[in-house]
C-alpha cells in the first residue's frame, strides 16, 4: 500500500530528492559551530531516505530537474535499486560505527562532514539518470573522499591522498573526454539512450579506464592498498564496500548494453584483465601483514571477478539482462561482506560486549569465499549461470578457472583471519558498545539479506541443492587445507614482503614503504632517493631558469613592439585577403 | 525627440550613473568614504542585477542619452551579453567592496601609518566606483567613440588603483600598464577613425551588421583588434599583467583580474562575433590563446609566491577567453555560451582566489607558497574559499568552469576542431597541476607552532567564500545565464 | 603627376605622426619621451579625424570634430596621470638608489 502511494504521488518524488538532500543538509549543520551537536545526532539517520527509497520505491519513478546543471534527471531503476540498498546499508552502518570509533577524536566533525557529503554524492550518482548528472556526482564523490582518506593527517595518509588525488584527476580528464566524445554523437544524454547506442572505441576506452581507476582495475589499483590502511575503519568500509562499486556502476551504465551492439575484442579483454586482477590481488595480498591492506588486495581480486562478469556480458550480448542482475548481486554481496570485515578490523575484540565477534566474523569472511548457504554462494551461482551461456572456448576455460578463484579467495580470507587473530588486543575504546551494535546490524544484513532480496531469492532456491553445495564447498575446503598446511610447514617469517601499492614502488623511489614490515637499511635508500630527487630538481630548475629568461625577454618593450607590429600586419593581411 | 519607446528604457543609464555619483561623493566627503562607498556599491550592484533581470524578462533595450539621437547623441544598448557582463560586474564588484571595507580597516588597525592607510582607502573608493561606472558604460555603450572614452576611463582608474599601494614595484608596474594601455587605446581610436571614414556612423551595431571587408574597414578592424589584445594581456602581450596584478592591493588585484580584463575582451568579442571574419584570421587569437594557456600554466607552476601564481593563472585563463573564437562560427550559439560562461565563472573564481590570497598575505605577512602550510587552521573560511575557487579554475564539476569547458569541447568536437578540444583538455590538466601545488600547501594539515592573533576581519573571509560559492553555483544553475545570453 | 589633395596630405601626415609616435613609444627608454610619444600619436589621430570631417565636399561633418574635442580632453588627462605617475616612479627609483648606496657604505 505504502509503495503504491509513494510511486503515484508527490511523496515518491520528495523521497527521491531527500536521498541526497538530507545528508547534505545535515553536513551543512556540521559546518556551523552552534548546530554541530544536532548535526552529529542526525548523521547516521540521514541514510534513512536512501534505505526507504531502495526498499519502497518501484523502478521507473522519475524526477526531472530542469534548472539543475544543464538539466538533469534522477530516478530509480532495477540496477540502481540494488546499488542503492547496498549503499544505504553500508553507509548507514558505518556512520553508526564511526560514532563509536571516533568518539574522542577532536576532529570528528570534519570527518562526518566529508563522510556525509561523500555519501550524498554517492547516492546521487546511483540515482542519476543522465550522463552529466552521473559524471557530476561521480566527480564530487571522488574529490570529497579525499577528506576521508587524509583524515588522520599522518605522512602516510597524505601520501596515500596524493596518489589518490592524482589518479582522480587523471580519471576526471579521461571520463570527461570520453563523455564529451560520446555526447557529440547522441541525440540526448540520458542513460537509457547511451545504453542503446553504438559507441566509438576511443570514447569507450577512455570511459573504461576512467571508471576503472575507481574500480581498482589492474594497473590502476595502486591507490586502494595505500588508502585503506590509513583511513579510519568506517571510511575504509565505505571505500571498499560501496565507492569502488561506483566505478563498476559506471561501466554498467556506459558500456553499450544492447543485444545489437557487439564490440569485437572487448569482452575477451575484460575477462582476461579481470581474471588477472583476481589472482594478482590474492598473490600480493598473501604477502601483506596489515589486516586492512590484505582486505584491500582482496577487494582488487573481487573487483577482478566482477570485471570478468562484465566482460562475459560484452562477449555474449544476448544475456545482458542476466549479467546485469548477476553483477548487482555480486556487488551487493561483496559490498556487505567486505564492509563488515573492514568494520571488524576496527572492532575492539577483547571487549566484554563483543566477545562473540571473533566467531561471527567467520560468516562474512567465508561468504566472500563462496561457502554454501551464504550470500557468496548465491552470487557465485548467478555467475555460473552466466558462464554457461558463453561461447565455446570460454565456457570450458572459465568453468575450470572459476573454482580456482574461489580457492584463491579462501586463501586470502584465511590469511586475513590469521592476521586478525594474531593482532594485539586493542586498547578499550569508549564507544565499543555502539561499534558492536552497528557491526552486528551489518552482519545481520550479510546473513539474512540474500534470502529476502527479490533478486537473490530467485537464485537462493537453487543453492540448497546438494550437488551445488558440494561444488561450492570443495574450493573452500581445499583452500583451507592448503592454508593449514602452509602454516604448519612453512617456516614463519620467511615470507616475501611486497610493499603495499606494489607496482607503484617500481616507479617511485624505494624510500619509506608505508607498511613498516621490513624496512631495508636506511642509509643506501636515502642516498638513492636524494640523488634522484636532486636530479629531478636540477632539471626543473634548469627549465624554470630558461623559461624565466624567456619571460624576461618577453617583458622588453622592443619585443612587445615587434609583436605588436607583426600581429597588426598579420591581422591586416588576413583580413584583406 | 520624445519617442516613448526610447524613454521607457531610461533606466539603462542608472548602472552607469549610480557608481559615477558614488565616485564623486566619496571623493568629496573624505571622512565618510567607506560608508558612502559601501552604500553606492550595494546600490550599483542592485541596479546592475535589476538591469539583467529586466533584460531577461523584456528583451533588449535601447536608450539615447538626453534624447539626443545618434549620430551626435550617444546611444546605450543592452542585450543579453551586455546584461550578463553588467551582472558579473555587479556580483564580483559587491563582494570585492565588502571585502575592501574590512581590508582597509584591518590594515589600519595593525599599522602605525594611519594617515597613509586612510588616504589609500579614500582614493580606493572613488577610483573603484569610477572604474565600475566606466566598465558598465563600456558594456552598455553602442557608440564606438564613447566606448573609446570608457576604455580610457577604465585604464586611468585601474592604473590609479594599481599604483595605490605606493611601493616601488607597484609604481613601476602601474607605469608600464599605463603606457601599454595608452598604446592599446590609441590604436583603438585610430581604428574608430577608419570605421567612421568607411561607414559614416559610430553605432556599433550598424557597423558590425553591415561589415564588409574593404581596405579601410580591414585597417580599422586590425587596429582595434591589436589594441584590444594588448589591453587584454593576451600572450605575448601579457608582460605587464603579472607584476601589476600581484603587486597591487588585494581588492585591486581581484578587480583587475576579475573584471578589467573582461572589459577589453568583451569589446573584442563585440567586433568579432560576425561570421564574416571566420576565415583564416579567426585562427590568430585562437593560436595566441593556446600559447597563453600553456605558457601561463607553466609560469604559474614555477612561481614561488601565491599572488604571482594566481596572476599567471590569469594569463593562462585569458588564453581560454580567446582560444574559442573559431567556435563562434557555429550557428547554434553554443560557442558564445562557452565563452561567456567561462568569462563570468572566471571572474567570480579568480576574484575569490585573489581575495583569499590577500587574506593569507595580510595574516601571515608574506605569500610564499612553501611557508603557507598551517594557514588553514588560522583562516579556515578563506582556505575553503580558495579551494572552492580552485575547483572552477581547474574546471571540475559542478563549477561554472566545468560547464564552460564542457561547452567548449562539445562545440569543438561538433565542428571537428580536434586540436582545440585537445588543447583545452591539456590546459585543464596543466591548471590542475599548478592549482594542486597551491591548494595542497594551503590545506596541508601541518600544525602551526605558534598561533598568532587574527588580524583579518570576518567580512574579508566570508566575502571571498561567497564569491567562490557563486562560482560553484554558476555550474548548477547553468540554464539561467545561458538564457540571459540568448536575449539579442 | 598626380595631384595631392590637401585632405590626403593632412590624412597621411596624421598617420605619419602616429607611426612616429609609435616608434618613439617602442624605441625610447626614458619615461618622459615615451609619454610625449603617446601625445604625438594622439595628435596624429586628431589630424586624421579632422581630415575625415572635411572628407567629402564642402559640408563639414561635426561628429569628428566633437570626437577630436573630447579626445583632446582625454589625452590631456591621461598625460597628466602619466606625468604624475612618472614623478612617483622617479622618486621611488631615487630613494632606491640612495638606499643601495647607504647599504653599500655600511657594508664597506
Amino acid at each position: 500500500m505504502t509503495s503504491q502511494l509513494l510511486n503515484n504521488g508527490q511523496a515518491g518524488v520528495l523521497l527521491l530528492s531527500l536521498v541526497p538532500g538530507l545528508p547534505l543538509l545535515v553536513a551543512l549543520l556540521l559546518v556551523m559551530r552552534s548546530s554541530r551537536r544536532t548535526g552529529m545526532r542526525f548523521a547516521a539517520w540521514s541514510t534513512l531516505p536512501a534505505l526507504a527509497a531502495a526498499l519502497l520505491l518501484q523502478p521507473g519513478i522519475d524526477l526531472e530537474v530542469a534548472w539543475f546543471f544543464m538539466g538533469g534527471r534522477m530516478g530509480i531503476d532495477e540496477m540502481g535499486r540494488s546499488f542503492l540498498l547496498l549503499a544505504a546499508l553500508v553507509w548507514g552502518a558505518a556512520a553508526w560505527f564511526a560514532h563509536g570509533y571516533l568518539g574522542d577524536d577532536p576532529q570528528r566533525h570534519r570527518f562526518f562532514f566529508f563522510y556525509l557529503i561523500t555519501m550524498a554524492f554517492n547516492f546521487g550518482l546511483i540515482l542519476a539518470q543522465d550522463m552529466l548528472g552521473f559524471y557530476l556526482f561521480f566527480g564530487l564523490m571522488s574529490i570529497s573522499a579525499y577528506g576521508l582518506i587524509v583524515h588522520r593527517g599522518s605522512p602516510e595518509a597524505r601520501r596515500a591522498g596524493r596518489v589518490y588525488m592524482v589518479l582522480v584527476m587523471v580519471g576526471e580528464i579521461l571520463l570527461f573526454s570520453g563523455m564529451v566524445l560520446m555526447a557529440a554523437r547522441l541525440p540526448d544524454l540520458e542513460l537509457a539512450t547511451i545504453a542503446a547506442s553504438p559507441t566509438g572505441n576511443l570514447s569507450l576506452t577512455l570511459l573504461f579506464i576512467g571508471f576503472g581507476i575507481k574500480a581498482g582495475l589492474l594497473p590502476l589499483h595502486v591507490w586502494l592498498p595505500l588508502a585503506h590502511p590509513v583511513a579510519p575503519a568506517p571510511a575504509s568500509a565505505v571505500l571498499s564496500g560501496v565507492m569502488i562499486k561506483a566505478g563498476l556502476l559506471g561501466w554498467l551504465r556506459f558500456l553499450p548494453m544492447s543485444q545489437e551492439i557487439i564490440l569485437p575484442g572487448w569482452g575477451e579483454a575484460l575477462i582476461i584483465l579481470g581474471l588477472m586482477a583476481a589472482f594478482y590481488g590474492v598473490a600480493i595480498g598473501l604477502t601483506q601483514t596489515d589486516t586492512k591492506t590484505i582486505l584491500a588486495y582482496s577487494s582488487i581480486s573481487q573487483m577482478g571477478i566482477m570485471t570478468m562478469l562484465v566482460g562475459c556480458g560484452l562477449l555474449a550480448p544476448n544475456q545482458w539482462p542476466q549479467v546485469a542482475t548477476a553483477v548487482s548481486i555480486y556487488a551487493l554481496h561483496h559490498g556487505l561482506a567486505k564492509a563488515s570485515l573492514f568494520l571488524a578490523t576496527g572492532l575492539p575484540m577483547a571487549q566484554k560486549n563483543s566477545q562473540a565477534a571473533p566467531y561471527l566474523i567467520l560468516l562474512p569472511a567465508l561468504a566472500l569465499a563462496g561457502l554454501p548457504l551464504t550470500s557468496g554462494a548465491i552470487a557465485k551461482f548467478a555467475m555460473k549461470e552466466i558462464v554457461h551461456g558463453l561461447p565455446a572456448p570460454w565456457l570450458t576455460l572459465l568453468g575450470c578457472v572459476l573454482p580456482l578463484t574461489a580457492l584463491a579467495t579462501t586463501l586470502i580470507v584465511c590469511h586475513f583471519l590469521k592476521t586478525m587473530a594474531a593482532r594485539q588486543p586493542q586498547e578499550t575504546a569508549r564507544g565499543a558498545a555502539v561499534m558492536t551494535r552497528a557491526w552486528l546490524l551489518l552482519w545481520l544484513a550479510v546473513a539474512l539479506l540474500p534470502w529476502f532480496w527479490p533478486h537473490q531469492q530467485a537464485y537462493a532456491a537453487h543453492v540448497t541443492q546438494l550437488n551445488l553445495i558440494w561444488q561450492g564447498l570443495w574450493p573452500v575446503l581445499a583452500g583451507g587445507a592448503m592454508m593449514l598446511a602452509a602454516w604448519r610447514w612453512w617456516p614463519s617469517g620467511r615470507g616475501i614482503s611486497v610493499p603495499a601499492g606494489d607496482i607503484l614502488w617500481i616507479f617511485w623511489s624505494q624510500d619509506h614503504p608505508p607498511t613498516a614490515a621490513k624496512r631495508p637499511p636506511q642509509q643506501k635508500q636515502r642516498s638513492d632517493k636524494e640523488a634522484l630527487s636532486q636530479q629531478l630538481q636540477q632539471i626543473f630548475h634548469l627549465v624554470a631558469r630558461h623559461s624565466r629568461r624567456l619571460e624576461k625577454m618577453l617583458m622588453r618593450w622592443s619585443l612587445t613592439g615587434t609583436a605588436y607590429l607583426l600581429l597588426g600586419l598579420l591581422f591586416l593581411v588576413l583580413l584583406l585577403k | 525627440m520624445t519617442n516613448p519607446a526610447l524613454h521607457s528604457s531610461a533606466w539603462l543609464i542608472w548602472p552607469v550613473a549610480a557608481p559615477l555619483t558614488g565616485a564623486l561623493l566619496t571623493f568629496l566627503f573624505k571622512d565618510h568614504s567607506r560608508r558612502l562607498g559601501l552604500f553606492f556599491a550595494a546600490l550599483s550592484s542592485g541596479l546592475g542585477t535589476a538591469l539583467a533581470w529586466q533584460i531577461l524578462g523584456h528583451g533588449p533595450a535601447h536608450y539615447a542619452l538626453g534624447g539626443w539621437q545618434p549620430p551626435l547623441g550617444i546611444a546605450l544598448r543592452a542585450d543579453g551579453p551586455a546584461a550578463l557582463m553588467v551582472m558579473m560586474t555587479a556580483i564580483t564588484g559587491l563582494a570585492v567592496s565588502i571585502y575592501s571595507g574590512g581590508y582597509f580597516q584591518s590594515r589600519r588597525r595593525n599599522s602605525k601609518h594611519h594617515a597613509l592607510h586612510s588616504a589609500q582607502e579614500h582614493a580606493f573608493w572613488s577610483l573603484w566606483l569610477l572604474l565600475w561606472a566606466a566598465l558598465n558604460g563600456l558594456f552598455l555603450s553602442n557608440d564606438i567613440f564613447n566606448i573609446y572614452v570608457s576604455l580610457e576611463l577604465v585604464t586611468l582608474s585601474s592604473v590609479g588603483l594599481t599604483a595605490l599601494s605606493g611601493k616601488p614595484p607597484s609604481l613601476v608596474a602601474a607605469m608600464r600598464y599605463l603606457l601599454v594601455s595608452l598604446l592599446g587605446s590609441l590604436s583603438f581610436l585610430l581604428g574608430v577613425g577608419f570605421f567612421y571614414k568607411a561607414y559614416g556612423t559610430l553605432a556599433l551595431t550598424a557597423i558590425i551588421n553591415s561589415l564588409s571587408l574593404s581596405p579601410p574597414t580591414s585597417m580599422a578592424l586590425a587596429l582595434i583588434s591589436i589594441g584590444l589584445l594588448l589591453k587584454s594581456a593576451l600572450f605575448p602581450f601579457h608582460f605587464w599583467l603579472p607584476p601589476a596584478h600581484a603587486n597591487a592591493l588585494t581588492p585591486v588585484s581581484a578587480i583587475l583580474s576579475g573584471l578589467v580584463i573582461k572589459g577589453s575582451w568583451y569589446l573584442f568579442y563585440r567586433f568579432w562575433h560576425v561570421e564574416l571574419i571566420f576565415t583564416a584570421v579567426g585562427l590568430v587569437p585562437a593560436i595566441l590563446g593556446g600559447a597563453a594557456i600553456i605558457w601561463g600554466a607553466w609560469q604559474a607552476f614555477a612561481q614561488q609566491r601565491l599572488k604571482m601564481l594566481v596572476a599567471y593563472s590569469t594569463v593562462a585563463q585569458i588564453g581560454y577567453l580567446f582560444v574559442a573564437f573559431p567556435l563562434l562560427a557555429e550557428t547554434s550559439g553554443q560557442g558564445h555560451g562557452a565563452l561567456f560562461y567561462f568569462a563570468i565563472s572566471h571572474s567570480c573564481a579568480k576574484g575569490a582566489m585573489f581575495l583569499a590570497a590577500g587574506t593569507f598575505f595580510l595574516q601571515m605577512g608574506h605569500d610564499r607558497i612553501r611557508d603557507l602550510a598551517g594557514v588553514r587552521q588560522l583562516l579556515p573560511v578563506s582556505s575553503f574559499a580558495f579551494g572552492l575557487a580552485a575547483l572552477t579554475i581547474m574546471g571540475l564539476p559542478p563549477s561554472g568552469g566545468f560547464i564552460a569547458k564542457y561547452l567548449y569541447i562539445n562545440t569543438a568536437i561538433n565542428q571537428g576542431l580536434w586540436w582545440l578540444a585537445l588543447l583545452i583538455l591539456l590546459g585543464s590538466g596543466l591548471s590542475a597541476a599548478y592549482i594542486f601545488r597551491a591548494v595542497s600547501a594551503i590545506l596541508s594539515p601541518q600544525l602551526l607552532r605558534i598561533r598568532p592573533a587574527l588580524v583579518v576581519s570576518a567580512s574579508m573571509q566570508w566575502s571571498a567564500l561567497t564569491l567562490a560559492l557563486i562560482s560553484l553555483l554558476l555550474g548548477i544553475i547553468a540554464p539561467l545565464p545561458l538564457a540571459l545570453l540568448e536575449v539579442s | 603627376m598626380t595631384m595631392l589633395s590637401p585632405s590626403l596630405i593632412y590624412g597621411l601626415t596624421g598617420l605619419l605622426l602616429f607611426v612616429m609616435g609609435l616608434a618613439g613609444l617602442l624605441g625610447c627608454a626614458e619615461l618622459l619621451r615615451k609619454i610625449l610619444a603617446t601625445n604625438i600619436m594622439a595628435s596624429g589621430i586628431f589630424l586624421f579625424l579632422i581630415t575625415i570631417a572635411h572628407g567629402s565636399g564642402t559640408l563639414i561633418d561635426p561628429v569628428p570634430q566633437a570626437m577630436v574635442l573630447t579626445g583632446i580632453v582625454v589625452s590631456v588627462s591621461s598625460t597628466a596621470v602619466a606625468l604624475a605617475l612618472a614623478c612617483h616612479v622617479q622618486e621611488a627609483a631615487r630613494r632606491h638608489d640612495l638606499l643601495q648606496k647607504k647599504r653599500g657604505t655600511v657594508r664597506r
